[in-house]
């Protein structure tokens, strides 16, 4: 007998249902065996808790009092008249003894919250109409940029936005990997907006594989979708390749200066206690992030475009894009964190851009700081205040004071944690909005 | 081989109680004081079972309902060679059955009353913990609830559950083992 096999067993034994001969291999299997006598007494335990809930719960479930159960006669209108009078009886028989009672405390809460829950989704409903309409711009404006890091911002909106009109239900892929890729890709073009986003969430579930077969798609999709997936594959598949690979002096140190494909810097030099590292996302980052090294390399310029020690370096294998930021806002990080998130990279595409277009990297970023302060000051999250309208309360409390104590006292815990997801959902899709404004904003500014 | 039916049912009727063989005998003669003692005698129990099937009181209700007025249609088929129980559980499976294929109503109920737990007003307040049992139990398949239930509240053998379940007793075992096993992977830390 296998370990397997005993197991089945034991349960048979605690049953009483085992018959000899199968007890006789057991009791042989259980001689030498210490884990399955362990499962006998954990097995035994949990059955008789089982037992001991559900005669809790169920063994009185039958109602007080039974209703009357009439045999049907030959008369098809009698059996009528019986099922109807039946109906009367147990009706009349289940108001009058509740009709009288005075309304628990439980049954108010119940009601307050059956009304709190009618306004949010109500609140949501309205906020996800306006959500679609303002996506809907941005992806139109999205079309009329041209490629770059600010059409990536806008691009990423239109999809965030997607994904906050998803609903909760995961999308259902096909069983073929082969499938999988071309699948989404023909969703991420649904003009139903919930589909689009289950589409963008599904993009998170795909392999590397499946990844670059939705690539090849890439032709097929319209201007934000097809910026999001080559984002996304970026994300998925790091260039970790040197596109910049560079030795200068520095303040007499020997100091290696590389740019990777994806945009991270990285800086080594030989310092006094040994060598020093120094990493970033990006140029403007690294820029930020270590002033004093930036200040010894005389680093200066965008991405791609940097002059380091004096010297001009340029690669056109650098993608520029804010590939480092995709994924966290892509794939909503917390709240608090994913503002931020989004303004870097607001400001970080837009000093590419303007430095793209012939400014110089200084006045790139004093202008795009200047975007920034604007876009700030223009924009918040706005909270939508929500309260339990008294007219719908009322109407709840008419159905809900006839509940029995324990089914008010189980609904109101249920209620109140779908309270708190909707209005987490809605608190979500608020910054969602907040993020396709700052986008258009962003677009529009960078126009002017 | 008539004779040999005969006798074989004969000798079924023979290790029945005698109560319950002279109740049979009087349902199948139509004898109307005979459906009101089988009304009286399984009422409760066919109430809980449809209870766990569709997680509220009246529909409970209905369904009993139902399985009363269809075993009283088809007393005269009841051939003797199962318990009056057994016979009743069935009636009242296939019944559910019906409902599930025919208007979908039930089906979405174990779901929508998860949360409802509904017991008597005159029993104290069940413990969260032992609600959150019965939640569990609603959310197994049907078969494998209605094992649990007939093991467990009713008492009743493998044999016996088989019969009502129409299927053979390794199956009771095995759902038995499955209910068990799934009730305990999602009850790991839950229980009281």
């Amino acid at each position: 007998m296998t370990c397997d096999e005993a197991i089945r067993a034991i349960e048979a034994m605690l049953d009483g249902e085992i018959e000899s001969g199968e007890r006789f291999q057991l009791e042989a299997h259980l001689a030498g065996c210490e884990a399955c006598r362990r499962e006998v007494e954990e097995r035994r335990a949990f059955s008789d808790r089982l037992g001991r809930s559900l005669h809790e719960t169920l063994g009185a479930a039958a109602p007080k009092a039974r209703p009357v159960v009439r045999p049907p006669t030959r008369v098809p209108w009698m059996r009528i008249a019986a099922v109807l009078l039946v109906g009367v009886i147990v009706g009349y028989a289940g108001t009058t003894s509740r009709l009288f009672q005075a309304t628990p405390a439980e049954a108010r809460d119940v009601a307050n919250l059956l009304a709190l829950k009618d306004g949010y989704e109500r609140e949501e409903r309205s906020l996800a109409s306006r959500l679609e309409k303002a996506a809907g711009a941005l992806d139109h404006q999205v079309s009329r940029t041209r490629e770059g890091a600010l059409r990536d911002v806008g691009s990423i909106g239109v999809a965030n936005a997607a994904m906050g009109l998803a609903g909760r239900e995961p999308m259902a892929l096909p069983q073929e990997p082969a499938q999988r890729g071309p699948y989404v890709a023909r969703k991420l073009s649904s003009p139903d907006w919930a589909v689009r986003g289950q589409a963008v969430k599904a993009m998170r579930t795909l392999s590397a594989g499946e990844m670059s077969q939705l690539k090849e798609k890439v032709v097929l999709l319209n201007g934000a979708n097809r910026d999001l997936v080559e984002l996304v594959a970026l994300s998925i598949d790091p260039l970790s390749e040197p596109a910049i690979d560079v030795s200068v002096e520095a303040q007499n140190l020997k100091t290696r200066f590389v740019q990777y494909r994806d945009g991270r810097v990285r800086v080594e030099r030989a310092g006094a206690g040994g060598p020093e590292v120094y990493e970033a996302a990006n140029v403007i980052e690294f820029r930020g992030a270590h002033p004093v090294v930036t200040a010894n390399l005389r680093l200066q310029g965008v991405d791609g475009d940097v002059v380091v020690g004096g010297v001009r370096q340029k690669s056109a294998a650098v993608s520029s894009r804010p590939a480092a930021y995709a994924p966290a806002v892509l794939w909503g990080t917390p709240a608090g964190s994913s503002e931020r998130a989004v303004m870097a990279m607001t400001y970080q595409a837009l000093v590419t851009d303007l430095a793209r277009s012939g400014l110089k990297s200084e006045e790139a970023e004093s202008r795009a700081t200047q975007i920034v302060d604007l876009i700030r000051a223009g924009s918040g999250v706005p909270s939508t205040a929500v309260r339990a309208d008294p007219a719908r309360v009322e109407i709840h409390l008419t159905a809900v004071r006839l509940w029995d104590r324990t089914r008010l006292v189980a609904e109101r815990e249920r209620l109140q944690e779908e309270v708190a997801l909707l209005r987490q959902h809605l608190a979500e899709n608020e910054r969602r909005l907040d993020y396709v404004r700052t986008a258009q904003e962003t677009l529009k500014a960078a126009v002017r | 081989m008539i004779a040999a039916d005969t006798l074989i049912q004969a000798a079924r009727m023979a290790t029945m109680p005698p109560d319950e063989a002279r109740l049979v005998a009087d349902l199948k003669a139509g004898r109307k004081e005979a459906f009101d003692r089988l009304v009286e005698l399984h009422y409760d129990r066919l109430h809980r079972l449809a209870f766990t099937m569709t997680g509220s009181d009246e529909d409970a209700a209905d369904l009993v309902q139902e399985t009363f007025l269809a075993a009283m249609k088809s007393a005269g088929n009841f051939r003797g060679d199962a318990r009056l129980t057994t016979w009743l559980i069935a009636i009242l499976r296939n019944r559910f059955t019906l409902h599930l294929r025919s208007r979908r109503k039930w089906r979405h109920a174990p779901v929508e009353a998860a949360g409802a737990v509904r017991a008597p007003e005159s029993q104290p307040a069940v413990r969260p913990a032992v609600a959150a049992i019965l939640e569990r139990v609603r959310t197994l398949p049907e078969e494998l609830r209605t094992a649990l239930v007939l093991f467990y509240l009713e008492g009743m053998k493998y044999a016996e559950i088989a019969e009502a379940m129409e299927c053979p007793v390794g199956t009771v075992r095995s759902r038995l083992f499955e209910a068990r096993e799934r009730l305990k992977k999602m009850l790991e830390g839950a229980m009281p």
